[in-house]
């Protein structure tokens, strides 16, 4: 009888014991999964040259096209409301930028090359270079600005800082 | 004129017949949401176009069946004295050519993406003043375009093969292997996401390679249906055993001496003749009539049946 009691206690705690392991069987890949997916989504959507990343590191270049009001370049200083747009943009993501001054197709080809990260001057959701270059989303409804193509992380930031403060 | 005899399904298959009209309606209300949603979200991934696309020919076989199933079993008219089954047939043909001639459109396309090292640009979306990378919607559209589909493929695949109805069969068969099309998306959005652009074309390709092959095999099906191929059953794989129950059963009536008989299918259900060489003439006629009767009677899929006598069987 009581060996009996005996044996029933250890078999019960024998089953919590593998209940537990189970338990621990179906969470673990889950928990696995939670970290995984947390890891990934703070450096999610990632870009295959790693622009975003070099232009912290290294600053950036943004290629520039003379288009009043978006853009203005011919006082000595580069204005215009996209101008400002890209200099706050570098500021808040501490990025040092570098402009650079050229014609719409020299700049597309250095864009092409990556050789430059970013072209401004008032281009629209329609424009004709889309097949050449990444499009961000219009920061007015109708404007966008030029990225290299597939440079995912680069837009999502950009369009973050378009969200956060251009749209109310 | 000979006209071939009205159809009507066995009482038993009725109600068959009324559920997969509806899950096919259901299909299709479903189906085009997913359409609409996929183009919404869908942006430049090649995988998702492709994906896509693919969905949109899914719709082909509902509305094959669907409009099919207005016309096989109207009466047999002078015109058309073998009556309206072979629509199935024709319907099954004219889905098998869409989605095969797709599949090699796709294919290429991809290819292309892929050798013009096309770096798919995925942009954000705002919900609820987050910015939200678009790859994640892309993801829970694709997961919407795949769960719904394999519960309806799992639903209808039964009723076809009861149906003996390829058309339903095929629709089911694609439906409940369409996971395999939005994981291969999901995984090729997924590589946008960590950076590897070139998976998106690869999931394209891999996509549209399944799409090929399942067009390839259904207008491999459709062909020999048309061309009178002995039937099979629904999957094509085996012969129907009932024909040889049909020469057995003909065999084993004690005045007939040697069988032969040959059956085509025209949709859901099978013409065919029996030669018969007969150990006497003596009441030939009442013979043959009742035989036939007893064959037609036999299973609903045997439908119409010539029964010969001959005086020798060329083999």
């Amino acid at each position: 009888m009581l060996t009996h009691q005996i044996k029933s206690t250890t078999c019960k705690e024998k089953s919590a014991v593998l209940w537990r392991n189970k338990i621990f069987e179906i969470l673990r890949p889950c928990l696995l999964l939670l970290i995984l997916s947390i890891f990934l989504s703070c450096d999610f959507p990632k870009d295959p040259s790693n622009t975003y990343n070099d232009a912290r590191a290294n600053g950036m270049k943004v290629g520039v096209v003379n288009n009043p009001p978006f853009t203005n370049t011919t006082k000595d200083t580069v204005s215009g409301r996209e101008m400002q747009i890209i200099a706050a943009f570098a500021k808040q993501n501490n990025i040092a930028i570098e402009y650079v001054v050229a014609s719409e197709t020299n700049l597309i080809n250095l864009l092409k090359n990556r050789k430059i990260q970013i072209v401004i001057g008032g281009f629209t959701k329609k424009t004709v270079w889309k097949k050449h270059a990444g499009l961000t989303a219009a920061y007015d409804g109708t404007h966008v600005f030029l990225v290299p193509k597939g440079e995912n992380r680069l837009v999502f930031k950009l369009e973050t800082y378009f969200n956060k403060n251009l749209k109310q | 004129m000979i006209l071939s005899k009205s159809f009507e399904l066995p009482n038993s298959l009725r109600q068959v017949m009324k559920d997969a009209k509806k899950l096919e309606w259901i299909t299709l209300a479903y189906m085009l949401s997913v359409i609409v949603i996929m183009f919404l979200v869908m942006g430049s991934s090649q995988a998702m176009k492709t994906a896509w696309l693919e969905d949109a020919l899914s719709t082909l076989p509902a509305i094959a069946f669907l409009v099919a199933t207005k016309i096989y079993d109207k009466p047999a008219t002078k015109k058309y004295p073998y009556g309206y089954h072979k629509v199935f047939g024709i319907s099954f043909l004219t889905g098998s050519v869409a989605l095969f001639g797709m599949g090699s459109y796709l294919a290429i396309d991809s290819i292309i993406s892929l050798l013009e090292k096309n770096r798919p640009t995925i942009g954000t979306i705002v919900i609820f003043k987050h910015t939200i990378w678009m790859g994640w919607i892309m993801i829970l559209a694709l997961i919407y375009s795949a769960l719904p589909a394999m519960w309806l493929g799992y639903k209808k695949l039964p009723l076809a093969k009861k149906l003996h109805n390829k058309i339903l069969h095929t629709d089911a068969t694609t439906q409940k292997a369409d996971y395999m099309t939005a994981f291969a998306a999901i995984v090729g959005i997924l590589g946008i996401g960590i950076g590897l652009w070139w998976m998106d074309a690869a999931a394209a390709i891999f996509i549209s390679v399944s799409v090929i092959k399942d067009g390839f095999s259904n207008l491999k099906s459709a062909i020999a249906d048309l061309m009178e191929r002995r039937p099979q059953d629904v999957n094509n794989e085996e012969p129907d055993p009932l024909i040889q129950e049909i020469s057995d059963k003909v065999s084993a009536w004690p005045w007939v001496k040697d069988v032969r008989v040959r059956f085509r299918e025209h949709g859901q259900v099978y013409f065919g003749e029996i030669y018969i060489i007969p150990k006497t003439l003596e009441n030939a006629e009442n013979l043959l009539t009742a035989g036939k009767k007893e064959i037609e009677s036999y299973h609903w899929k045997i439908f119409d049946v010539t029964l010969t006598l001959v005086k020798k069987i060329e083999t």
